[in-house]
């Protein structure tokens, strides 16, 4: 049997990769975890036979020697892991380190004849990328369009082993960590999205679309400047390549022009309406309804004329 | 004196691809390149790194029917020359040859302090060629820096990830990627565009960095590349404002989202 190599930088998805990793055919499956995080009632209910922990501090220079060492004892035929920030430097480190394949972000993956084969998003993200990963063992990281469901046989009592190595160490030192509090919203669950973009002109105007998401019961998204350049809404609003993949029943996208990374990011909602008052912004070509007007015209009549009618949103 | 490398690659820009409707796949006549944006990027921070610390910048890039001229327009930033392998044997290749053919390209150039790299490329978003450098060069790396500070032979650097924002300092040498966030690289002047044309790209033979041959040869292959087509109405509400609103109202409606 091949097995699989989780690598686990949080729990939070440790059951979905399980069930991907025994939907592939995989087994056994196996957990590479900080001691700290580690549920032993999860992984055994999700069929992990082993968990091995480390007590690394969170810096992927490191962990990805440790990686190394846990492949060369275990053989796995897949290391798989969440398509985030430290796990891609993680694997990417010791897929080199190993002269193995590594992909990122995947939206899908499957092994036929031996093969494994992954669909991820290339070319900004308006194109399917196919490709096949030659050797063994590869190194994947999967979005969460890549989860597999699949009825897996709980274990007894996971294995646990601890690793201690006495590992070569650089003179990486994290000095300081402010962690941003999560917002209770996840964007890929909601139903009815406000998305707005470079169109406003100041963090006070958000007030407009906020009230818009309000009176139809949804959440406030966002292009990738508005989160990473302007920071005016956290990094869990932004919609696009890197950001959140929507599947809301409505999208409205308000003053956001279109680029190619955002639009990847909605390909899965219903119905999509822009409102953008350049006629030749590609996000009117990439929707159900073009609304070319300025946002600080239009918005304030819609929200009159939705509050004025008796109409509500179904959602709620 | 700081030596910084910086990686750029001579991408597919993707603004200007088209695909064919029944295909999907893309059209290669339309095929137009340049660098990527996150390569800018890095060399934008590595000419504020120059400017402030004193020292020198030196692009390397690797690919297939390289144009020195789109090596020229980063260069125009404020690089002062470039280290290029363009052969038939990189059209294809994955960030393992990448990395490997643009490690060797560092050492040839000359022992850097810090060699920055954008987080992905424009076109294969794969995420992985400055941490793959750093691994085979046996250096440190740090990803997604939003801020970075040289201070004496140390750097200190930003790092906005999923959960918040990290500080880390550490040691030069160090492979350092960057994303969007970090800058706003300059637009060079006519003045800085024929300086540029003055500099050095040097072209290395690829059998000049005697690579052996499983360090070229690709762990994954395209299959298949196929547009993610996705039929919308493409309707264009017209009227005055309020006309408008009250059609987009119907719409709603009709839609079954509100009541």
């Amino acid at each position: 049997m091949s097995s699989a190599l989780i690598y686990a930088e949080d729990w939070e998805h440790i059951p979905e990769l399980l069930s991907t990793s025994a939907a592939l055919g995989l087994s056994p499956l196996i957990i590479f975890s900080h001691r700290d995080l580690i549920d032993i009632k999860v992984a055994a209910k999700n069929g992990a036979s082993e968990i091995i922990t480390h007590r690394l501090e969170p810096i992927p220079t490191y962990i990805s020697r440790l990686l190394v060492q846990v492949i060369s004892e275990r053989q796995p035929r897949i290391i798989l892991g969440e398509a985030k920030k430290n796990v891609r430097e993680i694997f990417g480190r010791a897929a080199q380190r190993m002269g193995k394949a590594c992909v990122n972000n995947c939206n899908n993956i499957d092994i036929a004849e031996g093969i494994v084969r992954i669909i991820r998003p290339i070319l900004g993200g308006g194109y399917n990328g196919i490709q096949e990963l030659i050797g063994s063992p590869v190194f994947v990281t999967i979005r969460p369009e890549a989860f597999k469901k699949y009825p897996v046989k709980s274990v007894e009592e996971p294995l646990i082993t601890e690793i201690d190595l006495k590992l070569k160490r650089d003179s990486i030192k994290l000095v300081d960590k402010k962690t941003t509090k999560r917002s209770e919203v996840d964007l890929s669950l909601a139903k009815v999205i406000v998305g707005v973009g470079r169109g406003f002109r100041n963090k006070e105007d958000l007030k407009l679309a906020e009230e818009l998401a309000e009176l139809l019961n949804g959440v406030i998204g966002c292009s990738r400047p508005i989160s990473s350049d302007l920071k005016w809404l956290p990094e869990d609003r932004h919609i696009g390549l890197s950001g959140k993949w929507i599947r809301s029943r409505l999208y409205i996208a308000v003053g956001i022009s279109g680029q190619i990374q955002h639009v990847v990011g909605i390909k899965n909602a219903e119905t999509v309406i822009a409102i953008n008052n350049d006629p030749d912004a590609p996000i009117h070509k990439e929707s159900d309804y073009s609304i070319i007007a300025d946002l600080y015209e239009f918005l304030p009549v819609l929200i009159k004329k939705l509050r004025e009618s008796k109409l509500r949103s179904i959602y709620g | 004196m700081l030596n910084i490398h910086v990686c750029v690659k001579q991408s597919i820009d993707i603004n200007s691809l088209e695909y064919d409707p029944d295909t999907l796949r893309p059209r290669l006549e339309t095929l137009q390149f340049r660098i990527g944006d996150a390569d800018l990027c890095a060399v934008e921070e590595a000419v504020r790194i120059k400017e402030n610390n004193g020292g020198k910048v030196t692009l390397l890039c690797a690919g297939h029917n390289i144009n020195p001229d789109i090596i020229r327009e980063a260069m125009a930033i404020g690089a002062d020359d470039a280290y290029v392998v363009s052969d038939p044997l990189v059209r294809d290749a994955d960030q393992w040859v990448y990395a490997n053919v643009l490690a060797a390209l560092s050492v040839l150039a000359g022992q850097p302090d810090i060699i920055l790299c954008g987080e992905s490329s424009l076109d294969d978003s794969a995420y992985q060629v400055g941490p793959r450098i750093a691994e085979e060069l046996d250096l440190p790396s740090i990803t997604h820096v939003t801020r970075l500070e040289v201070k004496e032979r140390k750097i200190i650097a930003e790092r906005a990830i999923e959960d918040g924002v990290e500080i880390l300092e550490v040691e030069l040498p160090v492979v350092v990627s960057v994303g969007l966030e970090i800058n706003t690289p300059r637009l060079p002047s006519l003045l800085m565009i024929r300086a540029a044309s003055r500099k050095n790209v040097n072209f290395i033979p690829l059998d000049a960095i005697k690579l052996p041959k499983e360090k070229l040869s690709s762990l994954v292959k395209y299959c298949d590349i196929k547009a993610i087509k996705v039929g919308r109405k493409n309707v264009v509400l017209s009227g005055s404002l309020e006309e408008i609103a009250s059609m987009l109202l119907s719409v709603l409606k009709s839609d079954g989202v509100i009541q």
